[in-house]
């Protein structure tokens, strides 16, 4: 069985089942996948978007397009980089001072991998960022990897690096307090109550939106408002636009990822489980080979069965006959 | 200074050669071909997967994050590792028991269906891990967690086949 199944599987020379979300510097990727002697430029179109000029030591957020994803890719996993540059070792966000609040699938990394669906060859992969509190200038790149159809060799391709400056914020600004903590994830069927953490503020507009969906504003009461629950697993974002004696400020757009409850089972039912069905093997095995063949009932149970007779007398040992038939 | 996941690669390592081995030798011993060398190899593999089995389960245990509790393929592997112990506890006891028992077909039929457990048990770690398996064609997504009382009527199910088939042997 083994056999047949090692000869029936495709070989890949890449990781066609991902690697996983991590924090990752583009040469850990590239370790297979920009090595020039073991890969392909892949034809996918990827481009990187961000303001400008940002307030430095604020929330941002930067958002990674990509188009075109090609339709031979066998898995669809398609993974996807935010990296400050293109120099492969040293290259993570943090090196220059970011902070990542949350990435495209709810965590903190700068690396995540997604599968696309068979009809989808796009996707936006958004990052909410703390940008470092130096001004100055910086720079960003989006780096996109997958795989091909059966054992190519792995695809990889790097964005255009944006360039932007970070400028001081005035005192004043209306802002969200650096201890505020942005929720990332949340269950469906369940509404999530979140409330603002703020400095020079006076006054709170909170909008939410569904992926591609309208713009809905919510009531904010004493800086908490309530995001309505969602039905499926899916993306919510949501912003706020926060008024003071500075200049208003809007927040970028937060996602709040609705996932299905995760599995769980407490650990002493599990333990017991697995001790009771290890027992029942113990005695299913001890039990079934217990059992006398089959072969010496059935013919004793056969009503058409007549012993042998040797030299016209009915043997008196029927064991030895048994063996004989 | 070795890390619970490295201890785990090693441990499994272990149990899926030895239980491979075991089941090779099973084989021959279900085609009745190398009876005595196989009978001895495929038990002496079988205990010594065996012993190697607990380290894998619980080196494996204590490296994933959220444990086996909160996820199905960790909480299946828990389970398949459980039934496959069970089973080769079973065999070496018969083999103990019954010098002749590596005669039945039987006997290597449930020797073969160990290893099998063993080698899904890997399959799933592989699936785990990597995302990649030689068997993406089972469902990875589905537990039965069974109520306690379903448990408890396994356990007891299980003690009286054990104790009855130990009292006939006497």
């Amino acid at each position: 069985m083994l056999i047949i199944l090692t000869l029936f599987s495709q070989f890949s020379i890449a990781q066609p089942g991902g690697n996983g979300d991590g924090l990752r510097s583009g040469q850990c990727g590239g370790s297979c996948h920009a090595d020039a002697s073991q890969n392909a430029t892949s034809t996918a179109e990827i481009s990187i978007n961000s303001p400008s000029s940002t307030w430095a030591g604020l929330l941002t957020s930067v958002t990674i397009d990509v188009s075109g994803f090609p339709v031979d890719s066998e898995s669809r996993i398609l993974g996807v980089f935010l990296l400050i540059d293109n120099s492969g070792a040293q290259d993570r966000v943090m090196y220059d001072g970011w902070e990542i609040v949350s990435d495209p699938n709810g965590g903190v990394n700068n690396y995540v991998e997604t599968r696309l669906s068979s009809s989808t060859d796009a996707k936006q992969f958004t990052w909410i960022l703390k940008s470092p509190d130096e001004p100055g200038a910086y720079s960003l790149m989006g780096s996109i990897q997958h795989g091909g159809e059966g054992n190519q060799v792995p695809f990889h391709k790097n964005s255009e690096i944006i360039y932007f400056s970070l400028i001081s914020p005035p005192d004043n600004l209306p802002r969200l307090s650096e201890n505020f903590d942005t929720p990332t994830t949340r269950l469906i069927n369940e509404e999530t109550t979140i409330t603002l953490l703020t400095e020079d503020v006076t006054q709170t507009k909170v909008e939410w939106r569904l992926e591609g969906g309208e713009i809905q504003v919510v009531e904010v009461v004493n800086g908490t408002f309530i995001l309505p629950a969602a039905i499926n697993p899916g993306l919510i974002e949501w912003r706020a636009t926060l008024q003071g004696e500075g200049p208003n400020q809007t927040t970028p757009w937060f996602q709040l990822i609705a996932n299905e409850p995760t599995f769980s089972v407490s650990s002493s039912s599990m333990y017991f489980q697995g001790i009771a069905l290890l027992i029942f093997c113990i005695g299913i095995v001890t039990r079934v080979q217990n059992l006398k063949p089959r072969e010496k009932e059935t013919w004793i149970q056969d009503p058409n069965f007549v012993i042998p007779q040797v030299n016209e007398e009915k043997s008196e040992d029927t064991f030895e006959l048994r063996g004989d038939f | 200074m070795i890390s619970w996941s490295t201890l785990h690669v090693i441990g499994t390592e272990l149990v899926v050669g030895t239980f491979v081995l075991s089941g090779i030798a099973f084989l021959m011993l279900f085609l009745q071909k190398g009876i005595h060398s196989s009978d001895i190899v495929a038990h002496w593999a079988l205990f010594a997967g065996l012993m190697f089995t607990p380290l894998a389960i619980f080196s494996g245990i204590s490296a994933s994050p959220n444990g086996p509790e909160g996820s199905v393929m960790l909480f299946n592997k828990f389970l398949l590792s459980c039934a496959a112990v069970g089973l080769s506890v079973g065999l070496l006891w018969n083999r103990y028991q019954n010098q002749l028992i590596h005669m039945n077909r039987i006997h290597a039929l449930f020797g073969m269906t160990a290893v099998c457990l063993i080698l899904i048990t890997a399959s799933f770690g592989g699936m785990y891990t990597r995302g990649e398996s030689l068997t993406p064609f089972l469902p990875k997504d589905v537990a039965y967690v069974f109520p306690v009382w379903a448990s408890i009527i396994l356990l007891i199910m299980g003690l009286i086949m054990a104790g009855k088939s130990a009292i006939e042997h006497r």
